[in-house]
């Protein structure tokens, strides 16, 4: 699964929506309980953890790969 | 992989579910000290399968008691069928029992079949190293509370007990807390243990609806290769029947003279080493204990269910408004955007404006919460910024700093903006008398 697909499936968007500036203020489904759900799914794909400040500060697509990259994935 | 391919699979299932309409089976309600929300996929997803499509209210965070005692709360006006009460000693310390009776009156109140989650031994020992050996311990005073909860309910026809250390220990203690998730949405563990917990739960709730299944179908073409599993099904009193091709389930259930819902179709991995987990995940080892089976340690005394007015003046809480500054901006803007529930739905906070802001400093009995919440007023008395952290709501909170407000300020007024979820925001300030200004 690509990251896309990944962050459209956690999100339940269409994944041409999932892009670097889509975020939490842009996107309506992107609630609390389901940031929450994206980001176990991204830990459970990737096999990593966030820690607190990465999982408050994720607040758009771009924070999310940003933080991934920083841990060494390629997204 | 294949446990978080399968966990992330239930989600999904879970997800596509939320989208059609089942008529409810369940209605059930849950009530934790903690965010339970991740266990709902789980839980629900078991009990369609099991031809028990369920509808859940949840309860707002570490309220358990203020839910069951006031007769206004969501869960008190859902009435649900099933109450599952999840109660954790890190957010409840001594206070755990007076939880435990205020649900066990909640559910006799509602008509409610209480299913409690026994809460697992804290990880944390007070004392260390040597924390196992005094009673005062927090392993032994665990042990001790966990027991005497199991005794109060064992053997009552409308309540059972469900282990949330034995779903700790089926993730393994080490993968089995979430710290940084914790912090951010009090959601204290990791899914493996929420999907051991959901699992758990359906099976309690199959049992009480009475669909645990009494014949399990297994294909003949597969069963010389099944013996160990097919071994330990017997040992749990499990009905075989074996078929020769491809018999719908449903046939030969009606053939053995059992309710469909009663039987089901062996489906195992490729893995040996997993299907013991497996076949405890599926329920199909689901046995009850003989009923004539006495609790191990007394009941305790009949106890007095405490008024919802004494359990919050007994968590002697403390509120403290504290002016604003290079310190603690940062934290109140933070608080004041992530507070969903009670808000004045005005916006993010903006420091720059004219107005006074005070951070709101809350402890109780349990220990110190730290910056909580914001108040802002103007200098002509107009409230528009009043936001408190979902952790210390339930505790009289909001009554203290609007009392403070108006001890100092006299006649104030609150700006307020209905959002999707700020309705206990509007319904505190009207009971409260105070004066409203809504905005679009």
């Amino acid at each position: 699964m690509t990251f896309t697909e990944v962050v459209a499936g956690a999100l339940d968007v269409d994944p041409a929506h999932v892009t670097d500036d889509a975020g939490q203020d842009t996107l309506s489904s992107w609630t609390s309980m389901r940031h929450i759900q994206l980001i176990v799914t991204l830990e459970e794909a990737y096999g990593l953890s966030f820690d607190y400040e990465e999982i408050a500060g994720a607040r758009t697509v771009r924070d999310v790969r940003d933080v991934l990259r920083a841990k060494g994935v390629e997204v | 992989m294949d446990l978080v391919e399968d966990l992330a699979a239930v989600r999904r299932r879970w997800q596509e579910m939320a989208g059609t309409e089942v008529s409810p089976v369940i209605r059930a309600g849950v009530l934790a000290s903690y965010t339970i929300d991740p266990v709902l996929p789980y839980l629900g997803t078991a009990l369609h399968d099991a031809g028990l499509p369920a509808s859940f209210t949840t309860g707002p965070y570490n309220q358990i008691v203020q839910q069951c005692l006031d007769d206004t709360s969501v869960m008190a006006a859902a009435r649900p069928d099933v109450l599952v009460v999840a109660p954790r000693f890190e957010e409840l310390g001594d206070e755990l029992l007076t939880v435990v009776d205020a649900a066990m009156a909640a559910a006799r109140r509602w008509g409610s079949f209480l299913v409690l989650v026994l809460p697992a031994v804290p990880e944390e020992r007070v004392f260390g190293h040597l924390d196992d050996g005094r009673a005062a311990g927090t392993a032994a005073t665990a042990h001790e509370v966990r027991e005497t909860i199991r005794a109060e309910l064992a053997g009552r026809p409308d309540a059972w007990v469900v282990d949330a250390e034995q779903a700790v220990r089926a993730a393994g203690t080490g993968k089995a807390h979430h710290p940084a998730m914790f912090k951010f949405a009090k959601i204290p563990y990791t899914e493996p243990v929420f999907a051991e917990l959901g699992a758990a739960l359906a099976g309690v709730l199959r049992a009480v609806h009475g669909v645990t299944p009494r014949i399990v179908v297994v294909d003949r073409e597969s069963a010389d290769a099944l013996g160990e599993p097919l071994r330990w099904l017997r040992e749990s009193g499990a009905r075989l029947v074996f078929r020769q091709g491809q018999e719908p389930v449903a046939e030969l259930a009606e053939a053995e003279g059992v309710p469909a819902g009663s039987a089901a179709l062996l489906r195992l991995g490729a893995k040996p080493a997993a299907w013991r987990d497996e076949l405890v995940r599926s329920g199909l080892l689901d046995r009850l204990p003989p009923p004539e089976t006495p609790p191990r340690r007394a009941r305790r005394a009949v106890q007095k269910t405490v008024s919802l007015t004494d359990f919050v003046a007994g968590l002697n809480v403390e509120v403290d408004l504290r002016p604003v500054g290079p310190d603690s901006a940062a934290k109140v803007v933070e608080v004041v955007s992530r507070a969903k529930d009670f808000t004045l739905g005005t916006g993010e906070l903006d420091l720059a404006q004219d107005r006074e802001v005070f951070a709101v400093h809350v402890r109780d009995k349990f220990g110190e919460y730290g910056i909580s919440g914001a108040v802002g007023i103007t200098g002509e008395g107009v409230v528009d910024v009043f936001s408190l952290s979902c952790v210390v709501l339930g505790k009289g909170v909001e009554d203290v700093v609007l009392q403070q407000l108006r001890e100092k300020h006299g006649d104030i007024v609150f700006r307020h903006r209905r959002t999707a979820h700020n309705q206990i925001t509007a319904g505190f300030l009207t009971d409260a008398g105070a004066r409203i200004e809504e905005i679009p």
